[in-house]
């Protein structure tokens, strides 16, 4: 095995000298990660992915109890709303993309609530029957929206329940409304009642129950993720994956080099045996892409503020099966490839298609089902995964990492198999 | 006692007959010149002897033992100097020599008192220390020389080692295996400049089309044509050629123009020759041509190859 450590000494060597192929491993992604990071930063940041639903509200009523529901529209945080006078200035507004979903109170609004009647409200086919239509309340939206639209119309009609049910009550029913607060004032004092008996007995402390207590050591745990960043805890993993995968070309070039310089043939020739040629050869390249995984890592948080989650020891293992997935697949590209035109042709193709199913360009999370269970076929996904688990879960299912790490494990064994196999056609 | 023993070596690709039934061997201390046109099976012959091809069928000795059942230790005994330049253009010659020494086992002080040796013998001492890639094409052939004799090799496969490089150069490496067969390594010298292979070998093994067309020693070979007859005849006809067919070889006609070569037969005396040489006079007398010139040709090695392999062009 020492003819092996002497080819990796060798092909370290031989590395170190091409600095400006070690700088573009590394500075390449870093470009990238800032590129994406500032441009696409919008698109993935956490507070983004609350995105609020843009909603215009025409209130043809103008009365008190329209009023009433526009206020309690207004209060959810999911909405940003906008009150227009007509319903013409607030179609062509959505129709220029300001607005999302639009709300249309009728005129006719407090005159049909004030026409229901008590059983109304629970009747199916009562004055209610047809929900807002039966109340002039019409929501409209574009195709795109239709999901949102379905999402505002039984808000809104929720919301126009709960402010037209009291005046119903008052109005139908006072004395059962009178009844209805009786008991639960009553409800109340029963409930202070045994929470004195409890602190009398000495048992207060022990009053909250085990969850409580639970939730709220959780609640003093401070996230190691920084969420105003969270755009980089995705992009810097994704596109660490992406180009830890183009050590493959390196390596396959590297591997094509060998063979054309001949030295290839006089490593055969020496007493060095084929395994201890592959590993030789295989080392440098693994040492190269691991550092090179750290480094951008380490780069991610001094530029980025990027976390590296609440064990960052756990990335290692994840690192290097990573990247022994990779310098696997190098070999295999190196052993199927005749010329440096086909490496960069194989490697390319590999490399992009790979990253594109697995999530690496996009987020898995971004993909339809499908397509996310297609990308399970590349290493990189597998690697995303336990990513994704370490650097933006607060509670990492490490069981999901160790299952990650052992289908990259599986992958380079493949990878390798098919790779010493060919080997002795390079 | 023969160092090398090729014994009916056969290699086939796919239908195609690499080598038929070879057979050759090498002494300790011999240089023999492995000859042959380009396809003709030197290459697949050197590399199952180097262990990069296994053979279909014979069997390769060294030193008695067979090469395909103990690889591994006589790969050491082994020293190949490949055609192409198969040194790293990256690292520098001493580094070079250094980690394909390590590969053979040398390490520290003996590692490095070899590769000192190896730089002084073909003269790279001063330039050890520059990346390949800066040396000259000569320099590279023997740093390239160099690494394939660095492990002490009993036997010693040089495939066209001065490809390329100037008169110095090749005449420094001319050198160099001259000595290391003084040191009694055999060598195996495979090159296309026939007066290097008169310059350095006894014996010589001509090959093509993957069977040996001749073996032997080099004296021998070239002394059974010596001495041909070559002439110029002018009045040339079909009907002169079909009476003069037995007698000469026709090099070339042109128009009525002939070249003609009267060969002495291997074995044959000089009274023979000039025998048939008065016949083959009288035979253009009477057809009433004209012999223009007449002189005699030495056959030399270059000749000896063309005559057994042909004239026709090779990929």
């Amino acid at each position: 095995m020492w003819d092996a450590w002497y080819i990796t000494l060798k092909d370290l060597r031989l590395l170190w000298r091409d600095q400006r192929t070690l700088a573009i491993l590394l500075l390449l992604p870093l470009i990238f990660i800032t590129i994406l990071g500032t441009s696409t930063g919008q698109l993935f940041a956490l507070k983004e992915k609350a995105k609020k639903i843009k909603v215009g509200i025409v209130n043809a009523d103008q009365r008190e109890l329209s009023a009433l529901i526009l206020t309690e529209v207004e209060l959810v945080d999911a909405l940003a709303v906008e009150e227009f006078p007509d319903m013409e200035a607030a179609r062509k507004k959505m129709e220029q993309g300001e607005f999302d979903v639009t709300v249309y109170i009728g005129p006719e609004y407090t005159d049909r609530v004030e026409a229901l009647r008590l059983g109304d409200l629970l009747a199916k086919k009562g004055l209610l029957k047809d929900e807002l239509t039966s109340l002039d309340v019409k929501v409209e939206s574009s195709a795109y929206w239709a999901t949102a639209k379905q999402v505002v119309e039984k808000l809104v009609f929720g919301f126009a329940y709960k402010t037209f049910v009291p005046q119903i009550l008052r109005r139908d029913k006072a004395k059962l409304a009178l009844e209805l607060k009786r008991e639960a004032n009553k409800i109340d004092e029963e409930y202070d009642a045994a929470e004195a008996a409890a602190a009398a007995a000495g048992t207060a402390d022990t009053a909250k129950t085990e969850l409580q207590q639970i939730a709220d050591r959780i609640g003093e745990q401070k996230s190691p993720i920084n969420e105003s960043n969270f755009v980089y805890q995705i992009i810097v993993p994704s596109y660490t994956v992406m180009f830890v995968f183009f050590i493959v070309m390196l390596m396959a070039r590297s591997m094509i080099e060998e063979r054309d310089l001949g030295t290839l043939n006089r490593l055969r020739m020496s007493p060095a045996t084929q395994a201890a040629t592959i590993i030789g050869k295989t080392v440098p390249f693994l040492l190269v892409s691991v550092i090179q995984t750290i480094l951008l890592f380490i780069a991610g948080r001094v530029f980025f503020s990027m976390s590296w989650g609440v064990q960052p020891w756990v990335l290692l293992p994840v690192i290097v099966c990573t990247s022994m997935s990779a310098v696997g697949l190098g070999l295999l590209v190196a052993t199927t490839a005749r010329t440096d035109a086909q490496v960069s042709a194989y490697g390319n193709f590999l490399v992009l298609t790979m990253a594109g199913l697995s999530g690496c360009m996009m987020p898995r999370q971004w993909q339809p089902p499908l397509m996310q269970k297609l990308g399970l076929v590349t290493p990189h996904a597998w690697s995303l995964i336990a990513y994704d688990q370490l650097l933006t879960k607060q509670y990492p299912d490490f069981q999901q990492v160790a299952q990650s790490c052992g289908m990259l494990l599986a992958f380079a064994a493949v990878f390798f198999a098919l790779g010493w196999w060919r080997f002795r056609s390079l | 006692m023969s160092l090398l023993e090729v014994e009916h070596l056969h290699k086939k690709y796919g239908d195609f007959v690499a080598l038929h039934d070879l057979s050759f061997e090498v002494i300790a201390g011999e240089v023999l010149g492995l000859l042959g046109p380009n396809g003709a099976g030197k290459s697949t012959a050197m590399m199952i002897l180097a262990g990069l091809r296994t053979s279909d069928g014979g069997v390769v000795r060294i030193s008695g033992e067979r090469l395909d059942q103990n690889p591994d230790k006589l790969k050491r005994m082994m020293g190949v100097v490949p055609q192409e330049l198969a040194i790293y253009p990256d690292l520098t010659g001493r580094e070079n020599l250094m980690f394909f020494g390590s590969l053979y086992g040398y390490t520290g002080s003996r590692l490095k008192g070899r590769v000192e040796e190896c730089l002084n013998v073909v003269g790279l001492a001063e330039f050890a220390d520059q990346h390949t890639a800066t040396y000259s094409g000569g320099m590279k052939r023997r740093l390239n020389f160099s690494v394939g004799i660095l492990h002490e090799p009993e036997l010693v496969v040089l495939d066209e080692p001065t490809v390329g490089v100037d008169p110095q150069s090749r005449n420094h490496l001319i050198e160099c295996v001259r000595k290391l067969a003084q040191k009694g390594v055999a060598v195996i010298y495979c090159s296309h400049y026939m007066e290097e292979i008169e310059s350095l070998c006894r014996r010589v093994a001509i090959i093509d089309h993957g069977k040996l067309l001749a073996y032997g020693a080099l004296e021998d070979l070239l002394d059974g044509s010596r001495l041909d007859l070559e002439m110029r005849v002018r009045g040339w006809s079909v009907e002169l050629g079909s009476k003069l067919e037995k007698l000469v070889k026709v090099t070339s006609v042109e128009g009525v123009d002939a070249h003609l070569i009267v060969p002495r037969v291997a074995g044959e005396g000089r009274s023979n020759l000039t025998n048939r040489l008065a016949q083959v006079l009288d035979v253009i007398r009477a057809a009433q041509a004209e012999v223009q010139t007449i002189q005699t040709k030495e056959h030399n090695l270059e000749r000896l190859f063309l005559e057994m392999t042909g004239r026709k062009l090779r990929d």
